[in-house]
């Protein structure tokens, strides 16, 4: 017979109502699938709405959705796979500051890279302006230049998203087996063809894990789909609210179903392609020829070089005529309050995270692993999708519509949506700094004779305090960066930098007076990078 | 003191221990000797509360920790745990480290002196040898009057010089003080020189619980006999070298097949139809290479 474990119930409690808090409102979105109505005519009139969605906009959306995933995510391989392993293995000219810097697309949100590119090819834009020094206006009128389309939409994001694919590819390939790859070499096969059998397929659970990030962030995007004119699903969504909220509804549960069904499948593929490697060290990194050394600094260079420089040149730029604007009280104003409700949702779910991992820790049962998995699902699920989401399940707790204003004119619920959303961002950064922490600290002071509360006060969270304000910090960008969710939910009169940037880049067509609000955005977004690279090195 | 009956334990449904038993007398050191795999870390572990056993019953002092019904948290147990990576809290000076535990604001100098800590009581763990660091673990658990202490692989992460001091240093910090602890260890050489007893785990069993020498002399089987030292199974018997000698015979069953140097004398290999056997000899020079085996006297 099993002893009965002593368990330590607080934990369990609070762990169950964070696991609750952020879940269950989840599953309301549900409710799209259901007919309800006060009267018959009310549910006929959802039933032809949902008739209408199923026979002429939900074929088309998925057929866009799909191919923009896969478009994207192609490039996001192309410009993250090679350089990622071209940097863990050899040592050439920058190759140092590209190793570090190539993940600094990933702080320019998609919809901002999506309108930066139009505007550098617009018929006014900075191309025209440069080619104007070598080519007749006739001639590149002649060009007929137009990148306001899916397929230039998908290199534009790829630019954004590679870094997903390449840093975890770079871990990978910087951890791996090297006796591997020597081995490989010991039997005369050449570099490319080494990379090719050997390195690319024990690294492809490192690049479906990066891939189904970036499958995420495209399903997820709604600021440069709609400023492309590319209906995909959440595009979708928001024109069907704009209408009636019952067909987004619907269609929002529809993307919950699938979206949870293609992760599902994408952490099983993981599992089971993990090969067990053994781990002998990092990789040294090898010299190359200076002529095959200037060749690897260009492939490395250029992704960063378009998905980095160009944009931030081009904002700057933009932002330089309109340099006031960014000083301007109203931007400031924007920034601080939109802080503010960042950094409550982001300590919010910070605390939530660190209940969750000392309730593994100590309860060490499959139930404790199973309410953070749930609870980390949020993630993966759309902005528009949690926004439809929370509204429905605010709904049906009060159908009076009184709870706009029980949640302070919404701003509460706009909180408490961020926290469905980025609870997987705040879990996961924590985690990987628990994984630091070696477990026998605590351990070490509960056979000291202290409890589960003085371990955590004293031992535990002094442990990891340092890496809990980056936590802090990376998620209070996410939250800043957000647009899709802030746009559903958001308040009469409240805005953030990524509403701003968006309202006026889509609604007013002005990228310049977007860029003030993008570059603040974008310059948070390094800030809280570097200071994530640098506490990495301190841990 | 510590009893431990049928204790059993499974890591998603892999048996890990399996009906473990043994008993520790007061002031005993005892070793839990295995290979890694062998489970000796995870009965420490339930030992210290740490993990919950499936089945069995662990008392200390005729007082039930876990069993059927019961299971003491960890803080409740009263059992010290120095962890292998010693576990020492790295944003606390040696003395908070070492008055962790303490209620109370008392002296705890005679503590720091005698464990050679008084000069580094203000520097940080990270500050320290891995000796240092080491007394001030078992300083910290000590500290708290345990009932029982338990040591996971005290000297694995010491270099081989730095092992044999410290090895003695703990040896005699533990007799003196008469603390009953338990040791795991996967050096023969670490159990043989500390322990009163040794128990060797394989596969999550014991096989065999005995004295150093005991096990030494009358190993229960091969495993246990290779694992303090050569053995050879001879007429039905495990022998050691030492137990056997040789004579030169022309016609003699053995051939000898190497000889090295081994702590003073020669290590004989001698074989016949495969079948090897080793033999301590005082001497290397054979004018024969056939030899005939028998049992010293």
């Amino acid at each position: 017979m099993k002893a009965i474990q002593s368990k330590y119930w607080t934990w369990i409690i609070l762990s169950i109502c964070i696991g609750g808090i952020i879940f269950i409102p989840l599953l309301f979105v549900l409710e799209g699938f259901t007919l309800s109505g006060s009267t018959s005519a009310e549910i006929a009139e959802k039933q032809r709405n949902i008739n209408h969605l199923k026979e002429y906009v939900i074929p088309e959306m998925i057929y866009t959705t799909l191919r923009m995933i896969f478009g994207v995510s192609f490039v996001s391989l192309l410009l993250g796979v090679i350089p990622a392993y071209l940097l863990s293995n050899y040592r050439f000219p920058l190759s140092n500051f590209l190793r570090k810097f190539n993940i600094l697309p990933l702080t320019i949100p998609t919809y901002i890279m999506g309108f930066v590119y139009a505007s550098i090819f617009s018929v006014t834009g900075t191309f025209t302006k440069i080619a104007l020094f070598f080519f007749t206006p006739e001639q590149i009128f002649s060009w007929d230049i137009n990148v306001i389309t899916e397929g230039w939409l998908m290199v534009f994001l790829g630019f954004s998203l590679y870094p997903y694919v390449y840093s975890s590819c770079l871990l990978h390939f910087s951890e791996k087996n090297k006796s591997l790859d020597e081995a490989a070499s010991t039997l005369g096969v050449s570099p490319v063809k080494r990379f090719l059998s050997v390195s690319l397929p024990l690294a492809v659970p490192s690049i479906l894990g990066g891939v189904s990030l970036v499958v995420m962030e495209v399903i997820n995007d709604y600021g440069a789909m709609s400023y492309f004119n590319v209906k995909t699903f959440t595009a979708g969504i928001f024109q069907a609210k704009q209408m009636n909220f019952s067909g987004s509804l619907y269609l929002s549960a529809l993307l919950f179903v699938v979206v949870t069904f293609v992760f599902s499948t994408l952490f099983f593929i993981r599992s089971i392609r993990r090969v067990k490697q053994s781990n002998s060290g990092l990789t040294q990194l090898k010299f190359v020829s200076r002529k095959n050394g200037i060749f690897f600094s260009l492939i490395c260079f250029l992704p960063f070089f378009l998905g980095f420089i160009v944009p931030v040149f081009q904002l700057v730029y933009l932002a330089s005529n309109n340099f006031s604007a960014l000083w301007s009280s109203s931007i400031l104003i924007i920034f601080f309050n939109a802080l503010q409700i960042a950094l409550i949702a982001a300590i919010l779910i910070v605390f939530f995270a660190v209940v969750m991992h000392y309730n593994r820790y100590l309860n060490r049962s499959k139930f404790a692993n199973f309410l953070a998995n749930v609870s980390t699902l949020g993630y993966a699920i759309p902005g528009a999708v949690i926004g439809v989401s929370v509204i429905a399940f605010i709904y049906t707790l009060d159908s009076s519509g009184g709870w706009y204003q029980w949640t302070i004119n919404g701003l509460v619920l706009l909180v408490f949506a961020y926290v469905i959303r980025f609870f997987a961002v705040g879990y996961n950064t924590t985690e990987s700094i628990f994984n630091q922490v070696s477990s026998q600290l605590p351990d070490a002071s509960r056979t000291l004779g202290k409890g589960a509360l003085f371990t955590f006060l004293k031992v535990y969270f002094p442990s990891v305090r340092f890496g809990l304000l980056t936590t802090l910090a990376v998620v209070t960008i996410d939250v800043l960066k957000e647009l899709p969710l802030t746009l559903i939910l958001q308040p009469f009169n409240f805005e953030t930098l990524a509403t701003k940037a968006y309202k006026k880049a889509k609604v007013a067509e002005s990228v310049a007076d977007a860029a003030p609000y993008a570059l603040l955005l974008i310059l948070s977004g390094i800030l809280v990078t570097l200071l994530f690279m640098r506490s990495d090195k301190k841990i | 003191m510590l009893e431990v009956v049928n204790v059993s334990k499974k890591f998603d449904k892999q048996p890990v221990l399996n009906a473990i038993s043994f008993a520790v007398k007061q002031g005993e050191i005892v070793a839990l000797l295995g290979e890694s795999g062998s489970g000796k870390t995870t009965l420490l572990r339930i030992i210290a509360g740490l993990e919950a056993n499936d089945s069995g019953t662990i008392t200390v002092n005729n007082k039930v920790l876990s069993d059927t019904t019961t299971f003491l948290k960890p803080e409740k147990r009263n059992v010290g745990v120095v962890f292998q990576d010693y576990a020492l809290f790295p944003h606390l000076s040696v003395e908070k480290n070492i008055r962790f535990a303490l209620k109370s604001k008392e002296n705890i100098e005679t503590y720091l002196t005698a464990f050679e800590l008084m000069a580094h009581r203000d520097k940080k763990p990270s500050q320290l040898s891995g000796g240092q660091q080491q007394r001030v673990a078992i300083a910290r658990s000590l500290i708290v009057n345990p009932a029982l202490l338990l040591l996971d692989e005290p000297f694995s992460s010491l270099d081989q010089s730095l092992k044999r001091t410290v090895r003695t240093e703990i040896a005699s910090i533990l007799k003196k003080e008469r603390i009953t602890s338990i040791f795991v260890t996967h050096d023969p050489n670490d159990a043989m020189q500390i322990a009163d007893k040794i128990a060797v785990l394989q596969n999550g069993k014991i096989i065999q619980f005995d004295t150093p020498e005991q096990l030494y002399r009358k190993p229960k089987n091969m495993y246990v006999g290779n694992l303090t030292g050569i053995i050879n199974e001879f007429n039905g018997e495990l022998i050691r070298p030492e137990s056997l000698r040789v004579k030169e015979n022309v016609n003699g069953a053995f051939e000898i097949k190497q000889i090295t140097w081994q702590n003073g004398s020669y290590l004989l290999k001698l074989e016949n139809n495969n079948h090897a056997l080793f033999v301590l000899s005082e001497t290397k020079t054979f004018n024969q290479k056939r030899v005939e085996v028998s049992l010293r006297k």
